[in-house]
C-alpha cells in the first residue's frame, strides 16, 4: 500500500474545467432545490421579512407596528402579522488535513471546494478550516459569489501536515470561535484514534448542523498484502514488524468496517447526516448524490 | 570417518555471504498504514506467537545454514566404515526355480533378487566397486567390477532368469580364486532350490524367494554334501522339507524317447515331479508339430513320482511333451512353467558302419557283429550297403603287414589299425594310460590288459599317444597321415586268443564309435545349460549348431544359428584341439580336448540342429531337474547376512538438505504469503 498523491494538473482547483464542473454543480443545486441552497431558505423563526407567516395575539412589548388594525376594526381584538423572517447561514467545511489524509486530501480538497462554490453561490458565507491536532483556517469566512476563486485558491495551497488528526480539539476551537448556528460539513477518513463522537456531540450541542463526509481510500479499508511486512503508521512513524495471513487480513478488514458501522451508528442516532464515499467516486458525481438526496441534511 | 573429495568442504564457506545474504533477504517491505490503532488491536491478539515470529527468521537462517553443511559434506561422499572396503561381487541365481513366486512383496524369487541386488548397488559406499555374475549351470560373468551404480542397475535390470538347473560345480571357478576370497566380498542371491550349489566359505548367501520367508540357504559344507546325494538321498530330503514351504508346482523331472526297431513306434519314458501336498490329476501330451501324438491322463503324486514308461506310435523326429491340467478339469497351481515343457528328439538307428580288412578278418567281423543287435550300435559294413563304410579295421597282418586285399584300404578315411608291425616282440608290455577318459579307451581296463605281439615301436612324429609301455613303447596311439585317421593299437588280437576275450569287442566298439564321432547313446534331451557331443563330429571338428522352430502348421521350419555354443569356448578359444595333431607325440590329451571341442552346450530349452561336414543331427535340450521342479529349499540355518543396506551417506545428506530445505521454504512462504 503506498502513498500516492495525485499530479499538478489534477490538483489544481483553479482550472477553468474544474471551475466549469462546479458551475454545472450550482446549476444542478438550482434545480433540484428550486433555488433553495443553505442560506437563501427560510427559517422557523418568525420575525420582520417581507413574507406573511401569521396572525398572533398582541402582547405586551410587541411591535405596535405589525398590528393590523383592519382586524381590529372588525373583531376589536389586537393581532399582529407575523412574517418568515429570511437568514444566511454560514457553512464551515472542516478539512481533514493529517497526514493521513495524503493520499486522499486531493479529492476532499475538491469536495470542500465543491461545497464552497454551492455555498457562495447561494449568498452564503463559507469558511474551511484545516484539522489536525488544532483547527487552522484556510479560507476566513466569506461572502459572495465572487469571492469564490478566493476560496479554491486558499484551498489549492492546503497541505498536509505531518500532525495527528485531533477533531475535538479542532472542534472546541471552532465552537469558541463561531457562537453563531452553522452548517458545519467535517470531511475526513475518520480513522480518528481518539474517536468521532464527542467532536460529533460538541458541534450538536453548540447548536449547528452537521453533515459529516467520510473519504476513505481502498489503503484505508484493505489489508497490505499477505506475508512479512514492516507496519509504519503514518502520522507517527511507528513501526511494527506482522505476519499478515488470512486471519489478520480478515481482521483488520472487518475492523475497518466495524469502525465505519459506529460512524454510521452515531451519525444516525445524533440526526447527523453522513456521506461515505470512496476516492474512486468522482466528486461531482459525490455532490450531485448529496443534492438529489434534498441536500446537507440529516 | 574419510572423505572421497574433502575439495567439497571448502563449500562450508559459502555460509558466510549466505548469512549476509539472508540478512538482507529476510527484511519486510514497509508498508504504510492510516489505521495503526486498528492493527494495533490485532496484533496484541497474537502476542502469543511474537516469540516463534522473532525466533523464525533465526530459525530460517539455521536451516539455511544446515542444509548448505548437509551438501557440502555430500559432495565430499563421507564414508563412515573404511575398514570393509572390499569389492562387492553379486552372484545371482538365475535358475528355473527362480521363476517361483516369492513368499511376500509379490513377483518371483529372481524379482525378490533383482531388488535385493538393486538395494545392494544403492548401498554402495563412494568409490567401492561392484560385479555382477549369474550362476545356474555356470558361472556368467554380467558386469565386471564397476563403480557406476547406473551401469550396475541397468546390468541388474537386462537380466532374467534361465531355464537352466542350477548344478553343483558351477561356483567352482569362485572356490578357485584365492585372490577374489581375499580381496573381494561375493554374495550369493539365491533361493536355494535345485541341485544346490557348491559353496565355497567365502561367499556370503542372501536368501530370497520362499528361502528369505524362512530361513537362510544352507552353508558351503551342507551343499556340497547335498550335491553328492543320492537320488534317494534327495527323495529323502525333499520329504524333510515342509510341503508348506515350497510353491506348488508340478513338472518334468526326466524324459527320454526312443525309436523301437521296425522306427514306427516310440518308447517313452517320463518321470514327474510334483510339491503339491495332494495327489494332482493331469495330463501329459506327447506332440510332434501341431499333431498330438499321445494323451496321458495320470496323477501326479507329491515328490519324485516314479517313471512312466509307455509306447507311443511315431516316427524318429523332433517331440515335444507337456504336462498340464487335463483337458476340461480346472488348472492346478503350478509355480515354474518353464518345467511343464520338455523338448525331445526321437533318433533314428544309425550304427556305425565297419569294414574290415586283412586275412583274418573273420574274428574281426565276429566282434563287429557282437554290437549289431544291440540297438544298432555299430553294423558290419556289406556290399550291397550304398554307403561306404564310416570306419575301416585293418586287421594285423604277417610281418610284412600286407592285408589280403578284399577291402580297399581306402574304403575309409578312419581306420583302425591292429599289429602296426616293426620293432621287437615285447614279451610282458606294462600299458599306462596317458589319456584319461579317451572315448575310445574307456571301457577297457588297460593296465590289465597284455597287449599280446606288442612291439617295441615308438609311434610315428605328430601321432597322439594313448597307452604308453613303462619300457618306452607305444602301445595306442592316433595319427593323421595325408587326411586319414588311425587309431593303432600295438597289440596281434590272433596271439594270446585275444581274439576271444571280450575286451576285444570292446576295443573295436570302442575305437569305431570314437572315430565315427558317435557317443554311445545320444540323448533324446539333455538338461539346459549342460552339454552333449554331437555325432558325426570328426577329432577337431566344431558342430554348427542352430535352433530350430517348427512352423505351426508343420513341415517348415526355422533355423537360426546359435552362436557361441561351444563348451570349449568357457575354458579357451577352442585352438587346442587342432593344434593337438601338430604336436608331437608327447602330446598326450590331444584327443580328449578335440572331443571337448566337438561338445556342445545348449544354453537354452528347445530343439537343435547340429551339423558337421558328415551329417546333421537333431538335438534337444529341457528345463528339466526334479530338484528345480520340486522347490524344495534346503533350509538349514538362519544365520543372518550382514549387508551393505540402505542409501550411502551422500544420499541421505542429500535428503536431509532437501527436507530442511524443504522446512525453511515452507516458513519463507509464510513470510511471503502469510
Amino acid at each position: 500500500m503506498a502513498l500516492t498523491t495525485p499530479s499538478k494538473s489534477d490538483t489544481s482547483l483553479t482550472d477553468p474545467a474544474f471551475i466549469q464542473r462546479l458551475e454545472s454543480l450550482a446549476l444542478l443545486a438550482r434545480r433540484v432545490l428550486g433555488g433553495k441552497l443553505q442560506a437563501n431558505r427560510r427559517t422557523v423563526r418568525k420575525g420582520s421579512g417581507i413574507n406573511f407567516a401569521d396572525y398572533a395575539e398582541y402582547t405586551l412589548g410587541d411591535d405596535y407596528r405589525a398590528i393590523d388594525w383592519r382586524v381590529y376594526g372588525r373583531l376589536e381584538h389586537l393581532i399582529i402579522k407575523l412574517f418568515e423572517m429570511e437568514e444566511d447561514m454560514t457553512l464551515v467545511v472542516l478539512l481533514d488535513v493529517s497526514h493521513s489524509m495524503v493520499t486522499k486530501l486531493h479529492h476532499a480538497r475538491r469536495l470542500a471546494a465543491a461545497l464552497g462554490y454551492l455555498a457562495l453561490s447561494g449568498f452564503d458565507q463559507v469558511a474551511i478550516y484545516g484539522v489536525g491536532t488544532g483547527l487552522a483556517p484556510i479560507v476566513e469566512p466569506l461572502h459572495g459569489r465572487g469571492r469564490s476563486l478566493t476560496m479554491l485558491r486558499s484551498l489549492q495551497a492546503v497541505e498536509c501536515t505531518d500532525e495527528d488528526s485531533d477533531l475535538d480539539a479542532a472542534v472546541r476551537a471552532l465552537v469558541a470561535r463561531h457562537r453563531r448556528r452553522a452548517m458545519i460539513v467535517p470531511i475526513s477518513d475518520f480513522l480518528i484514534p481518539t474517536g468521532f463522537d464527542r467532536a460529533l456531540s460538541r458541534l450538536l450541542h453548540a447548536r449547528h448542523e452537521v453533515y459529516a463526509i467520510q473519504v476513505q481510500d481502498e489503503g484505508d479499508r484493505v489489508a497490505p498484502p499477505l506475508g512479512d511486512a514492516l507496519l509504519e503508521c503514518v502520522e507517527t512513524g511507528r513501526t511494527r514488524r506482522v505476519t499478515v495471513t488470512e486471519r489478520e487480513r480478515r481482521l483488520y478488514e472487518q475492523a475497518v468496517a466495524d469502525w465505519n458501522a459506529e460512524l454510521r451508528t452515531t451519525c444516525d442516532r445524533r440526526g447527523i447526516g453522513l456521506a461515505s464515499v470512496t476516492t474512486d467516486v468522482p466528486f461531482d458525481e459525490i455532490i450531485s448524490r448529496i443534492l438529489r438526496r434534498g441536500g446537507l441534511v440529516s | 570417518m574419510t572423505f572421497v573429495n574433502p575439495a567439497f568442504l571448502f563449500g562450508l564457506l559459502l555460509a558466510a555471504p549466505l548469512v549476509a545474504i539472508y540478512l538482507l533477504k529476510v527484511r519486510p517491505r514497509r508498508r504504510p498504514t492510516t489505521a495503526w490503532f486498528l492493527w494495533q488491536s490485532i496484533v496484541e491478539e497474537r502476542r502469543s506467537s511474537a516469540l516463534f515470529r522473532r525466533l523464525r527468521d533465526a530459525l530460517s537462517l539455521i536451516l539455511m545454514v544446515l542444509a548448505l553443511v548437509a551438501l557440502a559434506f555430500a559432495a565430499a561422499r563421507p564414508r563412515f566404515d573404511p575398514a570393509d572396503d572390499r569389492d562387492l561381487l553379486m552372484v545371482i541365481d538365475t535358475s528355473t526355480s527362480m521363476q517361483a513366486p516369492a513368499a511376500e512383496g509379490g513377483g518371483s524369487a529372481f524379482d525378490e533378487a533383482i531388488r535385493r541386488a538393486r538395494d545392494l548397488v544403492a548401498g554402495l559406499g563412494p568409490g567401492r566397486r561392484a560385479a555382477i555374475a549369474t550362476v545356474d549351470g555356470r558361472l556368467v560373468d554380467a558386469c565386471g567390477f564397476t563403480d557406476d551404480p547406473r551401469r550396475l542397475r541397468s546390468t541388474l535390470d537386462a537380466l532374467s532368469v534361465r531355464a537352466i538347473a542350477s548344478t553343483p560345480g558351477a561356483l567352482e571357478p569362485l572356490a578357485r580364486s584365492a585372490a577374489l576370497a581375499d580381496r573381494h566380498r561375493v554374495v550369493l542371491l539365491t533361493d536355494g532350490v535345485g541341485t544346490r550349489f557348491a559353496i565355497p566359505d567365502h561367499i556370503e548367501i542372501v536368501a530370497v524367494g520362499r528361502a528369505a520367508a524362512g530361513a537362510a540357504v544352507a552353508g558351503a559344507s551342507d551343499a556340497a554334501g547335498a550335491g553328492d546325494a543320492t537320488e534317494a538321498g534327495a527323495e529323502a530330503e525333499a520329504e524333510a522339507v515342509t510341503a508348506t514351504e515350497a510353491p506348488a508346482n508340478i513338472g518334468i523331472a526326466g524324459a527320454d524317447l526312443v525309436t523301437l526297431p521296425g522306427g514306427d513306434e516310440l518308447l517313452l519314458w517320463v518321470r514327474l515331479v510334483s510339491s503339491h501336498a495332494d495327489p494332482v490329476d493331469a495330463e501329459i501330451r506327447l506332440r510332434s508339430g501341431d499333431r498330438t501324438n499321445k494323451i496321458i491322463p495320470v496323477t501326479v503324486e507329491p515328490g519324485v513320482g516314479d517313471p512312466l514308461v509307455l509306447t507311443a506310435a511315431g516316427r524318429p523326429g523332433r517331440y515335444q511333451l507337456e504336462v498340464g491340467p487335463a483337458a476340461g478339469a480346472r488348472a492346478f497351481e503350478d509355480a515354474v512353467p518353464a518345467d511343464d515343457l520338455a523338448f525331445l528328439v526321437a533318433h533314428a538307428p544309425d550304427p556305425v558302419l565297419v569294414a574290415v580288412a586283412g586275412a583274418t578278418g573273420a574274428f574281426y567281423e565276429l566282434a563287429v557283429e557282437a554290437f549289431d543287435g544291440a540297438g544298432g550300435l555299430m553294423r558290419l559294413h556289406r556290399a550291397a550297403d550304398e554307403r561306404a563304410p564310416d570306419v575301416l579295421v585293418v586287421a594285423a597282418t604277417d610281418e610284412e603287414g600286407s592285408t589280403d586285399g578284399t577291402v580297399p584300404i581306402s574304403a575309409s578315411d578312419l581306420s583302425i589299425v591292429f599289429g602296426p608291425g616293426g620293432g621287437e616282440r615285447l614279451e610282458a608290455p606294462l600299458p599306462r594310460l596317458l589319456a584319461d577318459d579317451h572315448p575310445a579307451l574307456r571301457w577297457l581296463p588297460i593296465e590289465q590288459m597284455r597287449f599280446p605281439g606288442a612291439r617295441d615301436v615308438t609311434a610315428p612324429e605328430g601321432s597322439a599317444v594313448l597307452v604308453r609301455d613303462l619300457g618306452g613303447a607305444d602301445l595306442v596311439w592316433q595319427r593323421r597321415i595325408d587326411g586319414r585317421i588311425e587309431l593303432v593299437f600295438n597289440l596281434d588280437p590272433m596271439q594270446g586268443e585275444f581274439v576271444l576275450s571280450p575286451y576285444f569287442p570292446l576295443v573295436v566298439h570302442g575305437a569305431a564309435t570314437h572315430l565315427a564321432g558317435r557317443p554311445d547313446t545320444l540323448p533324446s534331451t539333455i538338461a539346459a545349460g549342460s552339454e552333449v557331443t554331437p555325432p558325426g563330429a570328426r577329432p577337431g571338428e566344431r558342430p554348427r549348431i542352430e535352433r530350430i522352430v517348427d512352423a505351426a502348421s508343420g513341415g517348415a521350419e526355422d533355423a537360426t544359428p546359435v552362436a557361441a555354443t561351444a563348451a570349449a569356448d568357457s575354458d579357451d578359444d577352442g585352438s587346442r584341439g587342432n593344434d593337438a595333431t601338430s604336436r608331437g607325440a608327447v602330446v598326450l590329451a590331444s584327443d580328449s580336448d578335440a572331443r571337448r571341442l566337438a561338445a556342445v552346450r545348449l544354453d537354452e530349452p528347445g530343439h537343435f540342429r547340429s551339423s558337421t561336414a558328415s551329417r546333421r543331427t537333431d538335438l534337444a535340450a529341457s528345463a528339466i531337474g526334479a530338484d528345480e521342479s520340486r522347490l524344495a529349499t534346503t533350509v538349514t540355518t538362519t544365520e543372518e547376512v550382514s549387508l551393505p543396506g540402505g542409501r550411502p551417506p551422500w544420499v541421505l545428506l542429500t535428503v536431509l538438505a532437501l527436507l530442511i530445505l524443504a522446512a525453511e521454504e515452507m516458513l519463507y512462504h509464510r513470510r511471503r504469503v502469510g
